[in-house]
């Protein structure tokens, strides 16, 4: 229902959703991403932040011998690979990003 | 009285039997040869489980059974000989295979490809490849006995820290995974959508299920025996005290010690013994008084220094004796 | 009932709605297309680093909420209070020319200076222009800043529990609210839209509760009641502050959206009736240059009204958030300006609040002018007479709630920040439950004085010249793109001289009472310990001189580095490590 806010990459293992279709911007549309905004982008936002930070953690310990952090013996972690193949790029690009403390602000 | 077969009157749930120890000391044959006592004299159905590249169960069967799957060498005595490195090669095949299928991909993404190759390079591989395989085995439940040739990676009790070591990562990234899951379904609430099923929460918890049954299984002490097969040599004593202690540290009951290659006591009154094995045989019971003194009562079985190579299921026949009820002229004390 | 048109708030609601569409419409046009010349066609850092967590295009009316929503909070409706102590024209003048020029500038163009750089946020952005220095400079700046913020919203909500009886209960009842609507949203999954209207109604239940029971009565806790209120309140942040933010601070911001929003509305509403209803304004017009414990007119007007006119904390918002997910450069003007002359547009709306109340409420510094004045305009088309004491619970409720949930957020930024300035041997100042415990014991130790005039004035100037900087970097920036920057130039030449200025006139006050010349600035009960009182205004001088030279040595840096880059010197720096 809440297709104003699209999240393209799906975070882990699952099947794309298919291409959001065109949608045409009534005054209800607006009104609803507005209050969607007010009321709970900025939770959503910080709920994904957290997320993302679990998922470092999950990713590092799955793959971590990928960045040459040997963490333990990758016959299980490639069991995983599969389903992690997606967020493999935007995790190591998140990984070594420039970080600053103003960066922590969001949420 | 020594040999295996008091050990497993004591202990009549015994389902996994490990031997342990340094390569060429005689585990492949103490497997082979408990194996086939267990189904040829007592009518078990054994699966005896080596992953030795020497492929020492071939030569013992001399049958070629490396890589060859699972074969009944003898009526209930099944043997497998696992080619881990084959099976690290289909396994990585088919992880490709399923990205390809999963993502519907022409190729692999070339970093991709390169790091599931680089795999196959990592000594531990080799040691998780076996380690499942084992544990794949015993799921399926098929077997009266598992007879089980460790392979000799440091002294083969490294499965069992590992397989700690492994349920406990499974624990914590299943826990970090159900987390950011659980961060995820926040925010899909507040957006108004539906939750997905989590395909790698699911993978997790087989794998994290397969483990533990296998861990429970190896460290319940009734159901599971591990033996330390050595000879009367001080390296091996020394090799076999410091496996005791990692036993120790793993909290895992070592069953018993299995020497081997010991020259029978009256050997030394035959008057036409060469000097060189008269001098051998004396230090041997120098070894022998020792182990007696640091392993005591773990001393399990005896098996002599046979005058040929254990081969061949005749031979096999009679170290199985051997090794059940050891005999008494082997006793130097 | 009927009075004249020009006697009541409603006029100036109309004319500051048409200044600030001039404002929206012409002026920040002009701007976004001959300045920035947005394009729909380049790629925003949204797309360019597409990560569906921190980089993801967001729709402009989601981005407009949501900035509205992260840059409204006490500023712009207890600044006018402060303000309207010189008379109700310098402040509604200065909300409006201030929004015109110098707020939507301020958070438009920093939406645009993360979008043309690769998504970076105020840090690096101000590292690339004036280096490692200027950054770790900015962080200490910011500590300061969040402990004063935290000063201010702790004492106000403080006191509002305090002088209404019943909004504490109130307050936890919406809490309450908070923790079901967790609990039903993320545990039960339920489905938002009952759950949204669950939200209200337990909300309004609780504001009717609060207003019956009516308890417990003012100074309740004796005459150290205000800070007694303040460790409750503390110990209410600290929980929330380390819980996981779905069980406590997000279910919290949710509740709370619905009393602000209607509660805005419902006073703009009011206004803009005044003449129906017979409301009159009733303060004059102009009152002095000069207002005895408050200072003079100017640098301090400038500075009092926060966030209504311009304000620094949404340079943060803009860069960190904002302009990650802006979709396309066209949505910088909607998002950016409309969410700030929307904050214009409330800072009107609480001042006709104050237009409308008693001048002696004014003059005698209750804080309750802006609950009174909500009241009064309210009132005559929600039930009259009737609904009068529901009406205050209800909108210092409002208050408290505004303040709360911005207050959880700045006491969790004080722990990030903290961790990440305290390392080494220093590193446990930045632990989790130690930072949050320092990030809320200082400020209730700041806030002892009771003065919080002069608390609001150190958190305004520090704000305003956090916006100074902000501007001085975008004058940076355009200026390098060599196009006009006097744009953003002006206004932060303007914000700096005044900011500095204020931070002067407050080091000046204190240091009066610091050298004995004149007696600490203190409230009862605290001016029964003189010692402690002059304990804490020299506290509050030296805050002043640290402030002062934090922000005099980042407005040299930027400035400098502003006209090296008119005259075409300068390099692009590597980007931050």
């Amino acid at each position: 229902m809440s297709d104003w806010e699209v999240i393209p990459i799906p975070l882990f293992g699952r099947k794309k959703k298919e291409k959001e279709e065109e949608k045409k911007e009534g005054v209800s549309e607006a009104l609803k991403g507005v209050l969607y905004g007010f009321a709970v982008h900025g939770a959503a936002t910080a709920a994904l932040k957290t997320r993302m930070h679990m998922e470092h953690l999950f990713m590092l310990m799955t793959l971590g011998d990928m960045l040459g952090f040997p963490i333990i013996p990758p016959y299980y972690s490639l069991k995983i690979l599969p389903y992690v193949v997606p967020n493999i790029k935007s995790w190591k690009e998140r990984l070594f990003r420039e970080r600053d403390f103003t960066d922590l602000l969001s949420g | 009285m020594v040999g295996l077969a008091e050990f497993f009157a004591r202990k009549p749930d015994i389902e996994v039997v490990v031997f342990a120890g340094k390569g060429g000391l005689g585990k492949t044959t103490s497997s082979a040869a408990l194996s086939y006592h267990m189904a040829v004299n007592e009518g078990k159905k054994v699966l005896c489980f080596s992953t030795d590249p020497q492929a020492s169960l071939s030569d013992i069967f001399e049958r070629d059974l490396f890589g060859k799957g699972v074969v009944e060498v003898a009526p209930n005595l099944y043997v497998v000989e696992i080619d881990a490195d084959k099976k690290i090669a289909e396994y990585q095949q088919e992880i490709k295979q399923k990205i390809l299928d999963m993502y519907g991909l022409e190729e692999l993404p070339k970093e991709i490809e390169e790091y599931i190759d680089s795999t196959s390079a990592e000594p531990a591989m080799y040691e998780s490849a076996t380690y499942d395989a084992m544990a794949d085995l015993v799921a399926s439940g098929e077997y009266d006995l598992y007879v089980f040739d460790m392979p000799p990676f440091g002294h083969g009790v490294r499965m069992v820290a590992m397989a700690e070591i492994l349920s406990a990562w499974v624990d914590k990234i299943t826990e970090a995974r159900k987390e950011a899951a659980e961060y995820e379904a926040v925010a899909a609430t507040l957006k108004g959508g539906m939750q997905t099923e989590d395909m790698v929460l699911k993978e997790l918890e087989e794998i994290r299920k397969k483990m533990t049954t296998f861990t429970e299984l190896m460290t319940n002490s009734e159901k599971t025996a591990f033996f330390m097969v050595m000879v009367p040599e001080k390296m091996a004593i020394l090799d076999t005290e410091r496996a005791l202690e990692m036993f120790r540290e793993l909290n895992i009951e070592m069953s018993g010690v299995v020497v081997n290659q010991i020259y029978p006591r009256d050997l030394l009154n035959k008057p036409d013994l060469p000097e060189l094995l008269r001098k051998k045989i004396e230090m041997q019971e120098k070894h022998l008084l020792e182990i007696r003194e640091k392993f005591g009562d773990l001393v399990a079985a005896l098996i002599p220094m046979y005058d040929r190579e254990p081969k061949g299921l005749e031979m096999i026949a009679k170290v199985a004796e051997d090794l059940m009820h050891s005999r008494r002229d082997l006793l130097w004390w | 009932m009927q009075v004249a048109f020009l006697e009541t708030p409603s006029l100036w609601i109309i004319g500051a709605l048409v200044a600030y569409g001039f404002a929206y419409y012409v002026y920040a046009k002009w701007v976004d297309e001959h300045i920035w010349e947005v394009s729909e066609k380049r790629v925003t850092p949204a797309h360019m680093y597409l990560d569906g967590v921190e980089y993801f295009p967001v729709s402009r009316y989601v981005l407009y909420g949501f900035q509205f929503k992260s840059i409204a909070a006490l500023g712009p409706i207890l600044g006018p209070f402060i303000a309207v102590a010189y008379g109700w024209l310098p402040a509604l003048i200065w909300i409006v020319i201030g929004n015109m020029f110098i707020g939507w500038v301020q958070d438009y163009s920093t939406i645009m200076l993360t979008v043309r750089n690769e998504g970076r946020s105020m840090g690096p952005l101000v590292y690339n222009a004036i280096g490692e220095r200027g950054r770790k400079i900015l962080l200490a700046y910011l500590l300061f800043y969040l402990l004063i913020i935290s000063a201010v919203f702790i004492y106000l909500v403080s006191l509002f529990w305090n002088v209404f009886p019943g909004s504490f209960i109130a307050t936890i009842g919406i809490i309450i609210t908070g923790l079901i609507v967790g609990e039903l949203l993320y545990k039960y999954k339920a489905n938002i839209f009952g759950v949204t209207a669950l939200a209200i109604i337990l909300t309004l239940i609780s504001v009717g509760i609060g207003t019956a029971v009516a308890w417990p009565p003012k100074n309740f806790f004796g005459p150290w009641s205000v800070q007694v209120w303040s460790i409750i309140l503390a110990i209410i942040l600290f929980v929330g502050a380390i819980v996981p933010l779905p069980k406590f601070i997000t279910p919290m911001n949710f509740v709370a959206v619905f009393p602000a929003i209607g509660g805005v509305l419902l006073i703009i509403f009011g206004a803009l009736i005044s003449p129906a209803t017979g409301i009159k304004l009733i303060q004059p017009a102009f009152k002095g240059w000069y207002v005895e414990n408050v200072g003079p007119i100017f640098p301090i007007l400038f500075v009092s009204i926060a966030c209504g006119a311009i304000s620094g904390w949404h340079s943060l918002v803009s860069t960190s958030t904002t302009g990650k997910q802006l979709d396309v450069e066209t949505d910088a003007r909607p998002v950016g300006a409309g969410a700030m002359l929307t904050e214009g547009l409330l800072a009107t709306s609480a001042l006709a609040a104050y237009m409308v109340v008693s001048p002696d409420l004014i003059a005698k510094g209750k804080i309750s002018a802006f609950v009174n004045g909500a009241t009064l305009l309210t009132a005559p088309f929600l039930g009259g007479d009737a609904s009068k004491a529901y009406l205050l619970t209800f909108f210092s409720i409002f208050l408290v709630i505004y303040a709360i949930t911005v207050q959880a957020l700045v006491t969790r930024y004080w722990r990030v920040f903290s961790a990440e300035l305290f390392r080494g041997s220093w590193a446990w100042l930045g632990n989790k439950y130690i930072a949050t415990a320092t990030g809320l014991i200082l400020p209730i130790i700041f806030a002892l004085t009771g003065s919080w005039i002069n608390l609001w004035i150190y958190f305004g100037g520090s704000n305003q010249l956090l916006a100074a900087m902000a501007l001085t970097l975008v004058a940076f920036y355009v200026a390098k793109m060599n196009k006009p920057s006097w744009y953003s130039a002006v206004p932060a030449a303007f914000m700096t001289v005044v900011t500095l200025s204020a931070l002067l006139w407050e080091i000046y006050t204190f240091g009066l009472s610091t050298f004995g010349i004149k007696k600490p600035l203190a409230k009862p009960p605290l001016t029964q310990y003189p010692g402690a009182a002059w304990a804490l205004n020299a506290l509050f001088f030296v805050i002043g001189i640290i402030l002062f030279v934090l922000g005099i040595y980042m407005s040299y840096a930027l400035w400098n580095a502003y006209f090296k880059a008119k005259r075409g010197e300068v390099e692009a720096k590597a980007v931050s490590p």
